[in-house]
């Protein structure tokens, strides 16, 4: 069915959600610019933009050599010109436009400039054809009225400046709801099939992405192609139109009767391919894994054993929890391997698959001492070429030390994944190519201390950073909770808990579920924002440490009756016109 | 890549706690890291409003922050902020800790005594209580009688009177709702005391680097003063604890680490807090003069590893060598080879995404050298060396 309706306004404020009795919204201000009795656009229309490079960009370039290269290729904001003609015969018609214009390019300075005006100011268009308006955040307007003012005959012309947000969010304004875009793609209207009731970010299974999640990366062995437990969300290349990133608000939710409440919390974000066919066995599918457990180890150095009962399922079998832990005497020691993962014959441990810049966080803990007691470092060889083709990380000393059953997060450094090109081509022609393994990475230790230790190592996580990781330390009371209550972590970039502002806002709340009583409580976000690339599959990984001490039970990675549970909701965005359909 | 944009978060000032407080995103920011110190010194603009703009004038001086930008398990720059500037249309409006003193005494020599003498410092400690003891010692005439020191107690106290707390100054012209940030690393804090002790002892400057960091004044606020993990053992040489005429604690520790081990360069600076170590400590230790970086002039100088993947020029250090591959191929004569220089300090600018590698013999900042060593070179000159 063709879509006929076309709309072109400037609007101020936030629609209500539909149906609320008591919202505390103020109602939307709109101006129409395709009113022929009142302001309209004139026959030389308009031509919207398309966001270019900021300042052209920034290249390295050198005398010495031909060409330059691309470093840095931010876009601006889009500055566009439409010029309108007023043709009210009533004079003072014309005056009130005038005034509303003005008044709402004020509106939309203030917006950013100052911290009383809060209502996001956008342009919507609602191109011919298109199935869905699409809208603009507006950051300035200029006015220029260049008619005779005393020729109350003739139509004036008004010319308005206007410069917006680089990209359009489709369907979702500035400052709305994002799961409303859901709702959309199912055919649901706005106040018929969904209300105000149906719109919660953190209630439901009704949402862009709904996922429990394990917290640990397991699979069926000895394919290793099947997830016995996941740590990640993916969302498929249909599920992201327009051309532009898509912004995205990510509820991460766990019930704290679980034992562990949220802490600290990692997102990153992937577009690399997940699953693969290497030439040396093509029935056989590959899978990209985020973590490597230490149950599936090909080796493990002296004083270590893979203990049973806790960690993640590995280690041959698909119900059993394997983690390795280290038992050292008194004696100190030199730097020495202690596990290495390669010659992987399930999962590559491949440069194709495994390509791009990694945080190395290592889950362990040492039972007791003191830091610097052992020291940790990382190698990676490519291609099996030790000695040769090798980047070790640097020795890290600060390992954490358990309280009571606790796991943490060691970080172990950065790494760039292959040394020198962005992936791995095959030698024998074949271009890009998943193979077996040509990556080994293998965990050194050395003891410092001369008293016994023991060491446990659960598994080995890399986390990509290129494409878009968050970094959350929430910090709460546990006076504030209790075992009915969970938290919730929202991290959000749509707008919409910063009504209409630019920006990420991360906020962590304790729910208790039998009054709906939301306790905001600081938490700290590092990193950059995630957004979600159109038209290419996207995962989405979650890891988490846990170490309160007053919620012990039982170690990280055991399966919990309620796990953790993620939504998301996105708002899709676009250059040039929504091309979006359902 | 497309835009990798880069925040401040901003923490308690470090004598009230760690707590995360806010995060803004930085614009036109850029760093200094050295080898002699490591974090050195850091700036940047925010966009604000004007009410904003004046909270930060009036909160944040003192406060810890640190810079991220992709990799948010370690941060790029950490320190203190020292300045801030607001652009508040028409007025240009700065507070800072420069000028601050809350610790003031005063260093002088009596016409009859073969030593320099100093007086007991006099305290603000309210504002010690805020910001931390930041110490200055003033350098009094010599003086050709013996008398009372009512004078030099009396400058003492009047410098504190009009220094204690942070000072402001104004200037016409400027932009609107524009925060300026200026940023100094945590070893600057080393600058803050000054020193003397008495002592006879001679020690290695192991010796000397530990025990003058166990004992000062500002103890555990800004770095963790008990931890020694990071310092060295150089047992090249001994010389005498005594220090009389009111130098820093930085400067101790400068004038025991340049001479290095006879061999060997040694530098001295506080490392960063880590993911897995919330505090920092003081490093002294051998410099590393390998081999860890590549560049390549056909490309612009872009800092590359070894086996040529770009590097992120945010995360760019010193205290390693780089070595230029496209220049000179096939040198092999006497002498240091003309293609590796040593990288003494590190500049990053966000916004080009450049890096400006500093080494000993870079020209333009060896007035800067100078003046950042203990021990100056005599009959060298300050700024651009003279040219025919």
């Amino acid at each position: 069915m063709i879509n006929n309706h076309i709309e072109l306004a400037i609007v101020k404020g936030v629609f209500r959600a539909p149906g609320d009795p008591n919202s505390a919204e103020q109602e939307v201000v709109p101006l129409n610019l395709l009113d022929d009795s009142g302001l309209a656009l004139d026959v030389d229309g308009w031509s919207p933009a398309i966001a270019a490079l900021k300042s052209g960009g920034v290249w390295a370039d050198s005398a010495a050599s031909d060409g330059r290269q691309l470093v840095s290729s931010a876009v601006g904001n889009v500055t566009e010109q439409m010029r309108l003609t007023m043709g009210n015969t009533d004079l003072l018609q014309r005056y009130a436009t005038l005034t509303r214009l003005n008044r709402l390019a004020q509106d939309a300075r203030s917006f950013h400039a100052t911290d009383w005006q809060i209502e996001p100011v956008y342009l919507t268009w609602w191109a011919a054809v298109a199935q869905v308006p699409q809208h603009a955040l507006i950051y300035n307007i200029e006015i220029a009225q260049a008619s005779d003012i005393f020729d109350v005959t003739s139509p004036w012309e008004v010319t308005l400046t206007i410069e917006r947000e680089p990209a359009w969010r489709i369907l979702v304004p500035p400052g709305g709801n994002p799961r409303e875009w859901h709702y959309w793609t199912k055919g649901w209207t706005r106040g018929v099939e969904y209300n105000y009731e149906d719109l919660s970010l953190y209630e439901g299974t009704d949402h862009f992405a709904y996922q429990a999640l394990d917290n640990c990366c397991e699979w069926e062995q000895p394919d290793y192609d099947t997830a016995i437990g996941v740590s990640y969300v993916d969302i498929p290349a249909t599920d992201i139109p327009g051309d532009a990133p898509a912004l995205a608000l990510i509820t991460h939710e766990r019930l704290i009767a679980s034992g562990y409440p949220t802490w600290e919390l990692f997102i990153a974000k992937t577009t690399a391919p997940t699953t693969g066919i290497t030439h040396d066995s093509p029935s056989e599918t590959r899978t990209l894994t985020g973590s490597l457990n230490a149950g599936d180890a090909t080796s493990v150095g002296t004083g270590g054993s893979k203990v049973s009962g806790n960690g993640c399922i590995s280690n041959g079998s698909n119900v059993t929890r394997y983690f390795v832990e280290f038992s050292w005497g008194a004696s100190a020691f030199a730097k020495t391997m202690i596990l290495q993962w390669g010659d992987q014959s399930f999962f590559p441990l491949d440069l194709t698959m495994l390509h791009g810049r990694f945080m190395c966080l290592l889950r362990c803990a040492l039972e007791s001492g003191s830091a610097g007691d052992v020291k940790l470092s990382l190698k990676f060889i490519e291609n099996g070429n030790s000695g040769q083709s090798e980047i070790e990380l640097e020795q890290v000393s600060d390992i954490p030390i358990r309280t009571g059953n606790t796991v943490y997060f060691c970080f172990l450094g950065t790494i760039k994944l292959p040394f020198e090109n962005r992936l791995a081509v095959s030698m024998d022609g074949l271009g890009k190519e998943v193979s077996a393994s040509n990556l080994h990475i293998e965990l050194y230790a050395q003891k410092v201390s001369t008293s016994a230790r023991v060491l446990n190592v659960f598994d080995l996580i890399l986390i990509p950073i290129e494409e878009g990781v968050i970094h959350a330390l929430p910090k709460y009371n546990s006076n504030n909770l209790s075992d009915d209550e969970h938290t919730i972590v929202i991290f959000d970039n749509t707008g919409y808990l910063a009504y209409g502002q630019d920006g990420q806002v991360v906020k962590k709340y304790a729910i208790e579920t039998s009054i709906r009583d939301e306790i905001p409580l600081s938490t700290e976000s590092r990193g950059t924002p995630v957004m979600l690339t159109p038209g290419v599959n996207n995962r989405l990984y979650f890891w988490q440490a846990e170490h309160n001490a007053t919620f012990l039970s039982a170690p990280i990675s055991q399966p919990r009756a309620d796990g953790d549970i993620v939504r998301i909701n996105i708002v899709p965005r676009c250059y040039g016109i929504a091309d979006v359909s359902r | 890549m497309p835009s990798v944009p880069h925040f401040l978060h901003i923490y308690q000032k470090p004598s009230a706690g760690d707590a995360f407080i806010l995060r803004k995103a930085a614009f036109g920011y850029r760093h200094q890291i050295s080898a002699m110190g490591w974090f050195d010194t850091a700036n940047c603009q925010l966009v604000v409003s004007q009410i904003e703009g004046e909270q930060w004038l009036e909160n944040f001086i003192g406060n810890r922050v640190a810079v991220y930008v992709d990799n948010p398990a370690e941060p790029v720059w950490e320190g203190l902020i020292t300045r801030i500037t607001l652009e508040a249309g028409g007025v240009v409006f700065t507070r800072s800790l420069d000028e601050m003193f809350n610790g003031v005494r005063v260093t002088y020599r009596l016409g009859n005594s073969a030593n320099a003498s100093q007086t007991a410092f006099a305290l603000n400690t309210d504002s010690i209580a805020v910001y931390g003891a930041k110490q200055g010692s003033i350098e009094a005439a010599y003086q050709t009688f013996t008398g009372g020191t009512g004078r030099m107690t009396t400058i003492r106290d009047t410098v504190l009177a009009y220094q204690g707390w942070p000072k402001s100054s104004a200037s016409f012209g400027g932009a609107v709702g524009i925060v300026s940030v200026e940023m100094q690393g945590f070893y600057h804090t080393l600058e803050w005391e000054n020193v003397s002790n008495a002592g006879t002892d001679n020690l290695t400057p192991t010796e000397l680097i530990t025990n003058i960091v166990a004992a000062i004044t500002n103890s555990s606020t800004f770095i963790d003063n008990a931890d020694a993990t990071e310092i060295g053992t150089n047992s090249a040489f001994t010389t005498p604890e005594e220090v009389r005429d009111g130098e820093t604690v930085w400067q101790s520790i400068q004038k025991w680490a340049e001479p290095g081990d006879g061999t060997n360069r040694w530098i001295a600076g506080v490392s960063p807090a880590t993911f897995n170590r919330s505090t920092r400590r003081l490093y002294y230790r051998a410099f590393n003069n390998n081999v860890e970086y590549i560049a390549r002039v056909r490309d612009g100088m872009r800092v590359r590893n070894l086996y040529g993947g770009l590097v992120r020029p945010w995360t760019v250090k010193p205290d390693r060598a780089i070595r230029i591959t496209d220049v000179l191929v096939g040198w092999n004569a006497q002498g240091d080879d003309p293609r590796e220089f040593y990288i003494d300090g590190v500049q990053y600018d966000a916004e080009s995404q450049q890096v400006t590698l500093q080494s000993v013999d870079d020209p333009g900042v060896e007035g800067a050298f100078q003046l950042k060593k203990f021990y100056k070179a005599r009959g060298r000159p300050f700024g651009a060396p003279v040219r025919l």
